[in-house]
């Protein structure tokens, strides 16, 4: 099993562009533009050098200083994990350039640095929370990713996102608290941090200690399930990424929440194993809250009038849909729910990307007052649509192969009846999207007024992620043979 | 009584333990006073450090320093410790930031307790 | 020629697609002056022109076999596209249609503006059409049908005013609702039989068991909701008047065909899945099939009864066409109905519903067209307030008689053959099915009836007797309109005298290569004497009891009851429903939202407690 060097090539790349962010004395410029898109080019190769490394060869376990598992930090580095990081770079270079100019009217110019700082030390959590195979390693890079990520709401300075991002921190920081309880308690019983060797031994320590594993399991589960906004515990979302910069919401709705979603795959499949997670009925558990986001979330965005609330809320649904896949407790289901990972990593993207543009042009938030729309700006209409026809899942669409695997996967794991929710939940998805778009191009409008004109990198990064998730979904097949040729390895190891 | 004394002292620590996080939790949820809420999340981060050190102790165990005279010897897993003071860095983390939010929201509204800021906000909303 | 026969043989839909393509892409550049309005225009009917006349080329081609083409690795699955008699016949009939509502639009759309995007998605409407006809496995069918479903939604909207899109809006929900609907008919069949194709999926069919019911009822449901069935017609009388009416005339002819082309198809591969299978399998194939024909048999009855009472009671010319489609669009339903609780034996029913379809959307698409030219001239909708056109209008009244005519199934018109095929289908059901169909067959002429009464009034009111004063001046106006409904009427003409035509060529050798039984098909099929005196008898019935039921109903001024407020379900009921469900609505919504804002404790600690008692369970 060759070792490449890759995944911390990249950790070190982000980190060390984040350190050395402050230290520019010039104002925000060209000149800095073109560093950080550098630094995130040389990362982009880096990450796909390592998905081809990983897809030709094999999964491999990277140790850090060649101490051994049970005593150093390991990165396992599977082919979702190379597969997610390529994802999460990919969108990041695409939204940091939307957010170059997007950004001069929404934050302050002297805090201009301090953003791109946050961003990439989130980008590094975010990577080193994809690749880490040692628990307490994961729980560094969550608090790591909880600090950053409500700094980047922070840093607008508005009354509204002052008093949303004290709720996402507080609520995180409880979260965490949690979370590291739970792996206080799993630590107690089998005595060691790393992921692989918890699970060999889980199975004994089963027998012995049933209630420590079980109370772990519920903690951690409710730490994580209010980062990653289960539906009782998502209040803190719709507030935080609403008022938001339209960056940072797309960053954060589109690769924060993942991450953790991705975290709790991770426990509950590669620490306790599949077989436990069946037989003491957690995956029920999940799927009755997964249910419930799915009806709940497109229910609460039907009556918001604020169009970045409504995606919120989206959000929160589409959150549910993955949530339904994983707690399915089937490969099928890890697999389908791993593809809307990535999918909806897209579409909500390319959704908030359009909609901060509305915003940017016109100045309005209100989605009443959006008729017309369409004609003055087609760029950001046709990318609002393809993200809206993703959402309904029309065909051609990421959206739509994403719903079908959830739907072979729920009929699969032998609940049919889920099928009508998952369809239920598209119709409901339809009804608060498709007046928007019905509104931009079918009606007349009545204002005139735009604040000012939309640049073009703007322009073209909207359009490349609306591309990316058309591509994805005429060409499932690319994405979907990769994740599951790491499924088998993520339920093996 | 099933339960047994010995059973309560034995285990005391994380008994201790566990109060204090239902007393932090209790504080973060239902203070108004946003102050008193993070001081709750210290009680919470507190009392999970006290948790997870107490996992470490071996009873009848000595600090674990090798001292090359005594030979082998019971030591107490420093492991815990160490994963400690990596959580009690990000304790301190969490609150730094979390005060000088709090230093921000009383400078925009003109009061840290929630109920008033639910108030003025919900004024806003209705504009 | 050789290249050309290789080209056709190698990619035909994808000349047939691109070509379309290359059109919507023309379009937009194609633009303001009036030139090139124009030549837009021109380019439009050329190019559906073209791709017709290459779909009736292959047809000796497909006689033979069905012409299948696979494109691989687009949608992790490929793309089959599969063309055999049946799918071929819908295609050429959809180009027909689509041809002459282009013509007609120059009657309609030429001065209304937003030209552009009408013709643009005219063309996309088309060719998704094709496709969805074309379609070999059963997800690339969903795409076009769910293409078709958006395109057809921007055309029924384009006058863009508040109601209309509020009309819209039904139609769109109603579309989606239908497409989710056969999606999950898609899927519960996929994960059952692990593959997408039509064929193989008749063959698990079979071995399927009850999840078959279940796919079988969402396919009916969403296909049905697209086709009109009741009681998901909702959409049709709530949006058809607010449409321009070339897209009705469009909508009426062939979009509503493909909801009972999907029925169709559906029940046609069952069939065909019985080849070659031992006698069990057949068995209990044969018997699900009759449980969902019985269904939906009785499903086209109601259709033809809802329609056709609630057309008799509208006074709006536009509406009451659109009742009247569903009311046909219930034959259809039937006679599916028939083909599949028969079995094998099921051709006629077959050969009346794929007749009846063809026969519906031409002589309802010229219905539409001439209420369209009545319309455009009277600007009046209310037929009450119209009549003695045919002094004025005697062009549109001719062709209006025609049409008229050949609805209620008058011999020598077209509507004749495909009724009176219906009516010995639904007379073999009960002859050799369930003898309780006896009534289906009352209900079958009584509805009939009603629709020969309806149609009388319609005319006698417009077109007989006096002209009020306002209208006395009109003069008809000759344009490509006229062309359109001429071409229309011709057609009607030609396959009302000529019925063993259609047929002989097309219906026969579809039912043929599907599976229908041979012997049923030779005997009672081939060279079938319309004009006997049997059938002629029952439409002498059949127009003696509308006369009688149109004379009662002017009398006693029966046409004016309509259904006490509280029961008229359109705008008494589900208006209502709208308007306070969304208040009450935003109500709950934010009443839960605060509730869940301010309750964090209650959440938070309720939900760890119930984990946390859930799993002690396990101990």
């Amino acid at each position: 099993m060759i070792s490449y060097h890759f995944p911390v090539f990249i950790l070190m790349l982000l980190l060390g562009f984040a350190v050395v962010i402050p230290l520019h004395r010039k104002p925000f410029g060209k000149s800095f533009v073109v560093k950080m898109f550098s630094v995130l080019g040389l990362a982009f190769i880096l990450a796909f050098a390592e998905l081809l490394v990983v897809i030709y060869g094999e999964a491999y376990s990277y140790t850090f200083g060649s101490y051994q598992g049970g005593i150093g930090i390991e990165f396992l580095v599977d082919e979702f994990s190379a597969l997610m990081t390529l994802v999460v770079i990919t969108l990041s270079i695409l939204i940091l350039a939307y957010s170059v100019k997007d950004l001069e009217h929404e934050i302050a110019s002297s805090k201009m640095y301090s953003y791109y700082t946050l961003v990439f030390l989130m980008l590094f959590s975010i990577i080193g929370m994809i690749f880490t195979n040692d628990i307490f390693n994961l729980y560094v890079f969550v608090e790591a990713l909880s600090i950053t990520s409500v700094a980047i709401i922070a840093i607008k300075n508005k009354k509204d996102t002052l008093m949303a991002s004290m709720k996402y921190l507080l609520m995180g920081a409880i979260g965490s608290v949690t979370v590291l309880m739970g792996f206080a308690l799993i630590y107690m019983v089998t005595g060691h941090l790393n992921m692989s060797l918890i699970f060999a031994e889980i199975n004994e320590v089963w027998e012995q200690y049933p209630i420590n594993i079980l109370l772990a399991m519920g903690f951690i589960l409710t730490g994580f399930g209010i980062k990653a906004a289960i539906f009782p515990l998502h209040n803190w979302l719709p507030d935080a990424h609403s008022s938001a910069p339209t960056p940072s919401s797309a960053l954060l709705s589109g690769l924060v929440v993942k991450a953790y979603v991705f975290s709790i795959a991770k426990m509950m499949y590669r620490v306790i194993g599949q077989e436990i997670t069946i037989n003491i009925g957690i995956s029920d558990y999940i799927l009755v809250f997964a249910v419930l986001s799915m009806v709940m979330g497109s229910l609460f965005a039907l009556s918001q009038t604020d169009i970045k609330r409504r995606l919120a809320y989206s959000s929160v649904a589409q959150i549910g849909y993955i949530f339904l896949g994983l707690g399915l407790g089937t490969e099928l289901g890890l697999s389908a729910a791993l593809f809307h990972v990535i999918s909806h990593a897209f579409m909500k993207s390319a959704l908030f990307l359009s909609a901060g543009s509305i915003i940017y042009y016109t100045g309005n938030r209100n989605v009443r007052k959006m008729d017309g729309i369409g004609y003055k700006m087609p760029i950001t209409m046709a990318v609002f649509t393809i993200g809206v026809l993703g959402m309904i899942g029309i065909p051609g669409t990421s959206g739509f192969m994403s719903k079908w695997y959830l739907g072979l996967a729920v009929l699969d794991g032998g609940h049919p009846e889920l099928l009508i929710v998952i369809l239920l939940s598209s119709f409901l998805n339809a009804l608060y999207y498709l007046p928007v778009v019905v509104s931009a191009f079918l009606r007349e409008t009545p204002l005139e007024m735009h604040r000012s004109s939309l640049p073009q990198s703007m322009k073209i990064s909207m359009a490349v992620v609306g591309l990316g998730s058309v591509v994805i979904g005429f060409y499932p097949s690319m994405i979907m043979n990769i994740i599951e040729a790491a499924v088998s390895t993520f339920i093996g190891i | 009584m099933n339960l047994n004394i010995d059973l309560i002292v034995n285990n005391i620590n994380y008994i201790g333990a566990m109060i204090l996080f239902v007393i932090g939790l209790y504080t973060v949820l239902t203070h108004p006073n946003l102050i008193k809420k993070v001081i709750g999340l210290n009680i919470m981060e507190t009392a999970i450090f006290l948790f997870f050190v107490s996992i470490g102790y071996v009873q009848g165990a000595v600090a674990p320093i090798v001292n090359p005279e005594t030979g082998e010897q019971m030591f107490v897993n420093p492991l815990p410790s160490a994963m400690i003071l990596t959580g009690i860095v990000v304790a301190i983390s969490i609150t730094a930031f979390a005060l000088s939010l709090i230093v921000k929201i009383h400078a925009a509204y003109g009061t840290i307790e929630l109920d008033e800021i639910m108030k003025i906000r919900s004024v806003e909303l209705d504009d | 020629m050789n290249i050309t026969r290789t080209m056709i043989e190698v990619a035909l839909p994808i000349i047939l697609l691109t070509i379309g393509l290359l059109e919507i892409l023309l379009i937009p550049f194609l633009g303001e002056r009036q030139k090139k309005r124009r030549f837009r225009r021109v380019t439009v009917r050329i190019v559906i022109l073209l791709t017709t006349l290459i779909m009736i080329v292959i047809y000796p081609e497909v006689l033979n076999q069905p012409m299948e083409w696979h494109i691989a690795n687009i949608f992790g699955n490929g793309i089959i596209f599969r063309i055999d008699l049946l799918s071929l016949l819908f295609m050429i009939f959809a180009g027909f249609i689509f041809f002459v509502v282009s013509l007609h639009t120059a009657v309609d759309i030429k001065g209304c503006g937003r030209e552009r995007s009408f013709y643009l998605f005219f063309m996309l409407t088309y060719i998704s059409t094709i496709g969805t006809l074309m379609a070999g496995d059963l997800l690339s069918f969903f795409m076009f049908f769910e293409i078709m479903t958006f395109s057809s939604f921007v055309l029924m909207v384009h006058q863009r005013g508040q109601k209309v899109i509020e009309a819209g809006a039904t139609y769109i929900y109603f579309g989606i609702l239908g497409g989710l609907s056969i999606l999950a008919g898609i899927l519960v069949l996929s994960a059952f039989t692990q593959n997408y194709e039509w064929v193989t999926l008749g063959e698990k069919f079979g071995e399927l068991g009850n999840i078959k019911y279940v796919s079988a009822a969402l396919f009916i449901i969403g296909f049905g909701i697209k086709a009109g069935m009741a009681p998901l017609h909702h959409w049709v009388p709530v949006i058809y008047p607010k449409a321009h009416l070339s897209v009705n005339a469009l909508s009426s002819g062939i979009l509503m065909k493909v909801g009972g082309y999907g029925i169709l198809r559906l029940i046609v591969s069952v069939l065909a899945s019985t080849e070659g299978q031992n006698d069990v399998v057949v068995n209990a194939i044969t018997v699900s099939l009759e449980d969902i024909g019985a269904i939906v048999i009785w499903l086209g009855i109601i259709t033809m009864v809802v329609g056709v009472i609630s057309a008799l009671e509208q006074e709006k010319m536009v509406r009451m066409l659109a009742y009247h489609s569903v009311s046909q669009m219930g034959y259809v339903i039937m006679g599916i109905g028939v083909a599949a609780y028969l079995g094998f034996d099921g051709a006629m029913g077959f050969a009346g519903a794929f007749y009846h379809m063809i026969n519906h959307g031409i002589f309802k698409g010229l219905l539409f067209l001439m209420a369209g030219a009545v319309f455009f001239k009277t600007k009046e909708k209310n037929m009450y307030k119209l009549g003695g056109l045919y002094k004025q209008m005697p062009y549109v009244a001719t062709v209006g008689l025609i049409a008229s005519l050949a609805i209620t199934g008058m011999p020598l018109f077209n509507g004749y053959a495909s009724k009176t095929i219906l009516h010995h289908a639904i007379e073999e059901a009960h002859i050799y099915g369930h003898p309780g169909l006896v009534w289906a067959e009352y209900i079958f002429t009584f509805v009939s009836a009603c629709t020969a009464a309806s149609f009388i009034k319609l005319y006698s009111r417009v077109f007989l007797g006096s002209t009020p004063k306002k209208y006395q001046h009109l003069k008809e106006e000759y344009n490509l309109g006229t062309i359109a409904m001429g071409i229309m009427a011709t057609v009607i003409l030609i396959i009302g005298l000529f019925p063993n035509a259609l047929l002989n060529h097309f219906i026969i050798p579809a039912a043929r290569t599907l599976h229908f039984d041979e012997y049923f098909i030779d005997n009672y099929l081939v060279g079938m004497e319309l004009f006997n005196s049997y059938d002629l008898t029952n439409m002498i019935i059949v127009y003696a009891l509308g006369m009688l039921i149109y004379t009662v109903g002017m009398k006693f001024n029966l046409f004016h009851i309509h259904l006490p407020k509280q029961l008229d379900l359109e705008s008494d009921y589900y208006t209502p429903i709208y308007q306070k469900t969304g208040r009450s609505f935003n109500r709950y919504v934010h009443a839960i939202e605060n509730f869940i804002s301010k309750s964090d404790v209650f959440i938070y600690g309720s939900m760890l407690l119930v984990l946390i008692l859930m799993l002690l369970n396990f101990l």
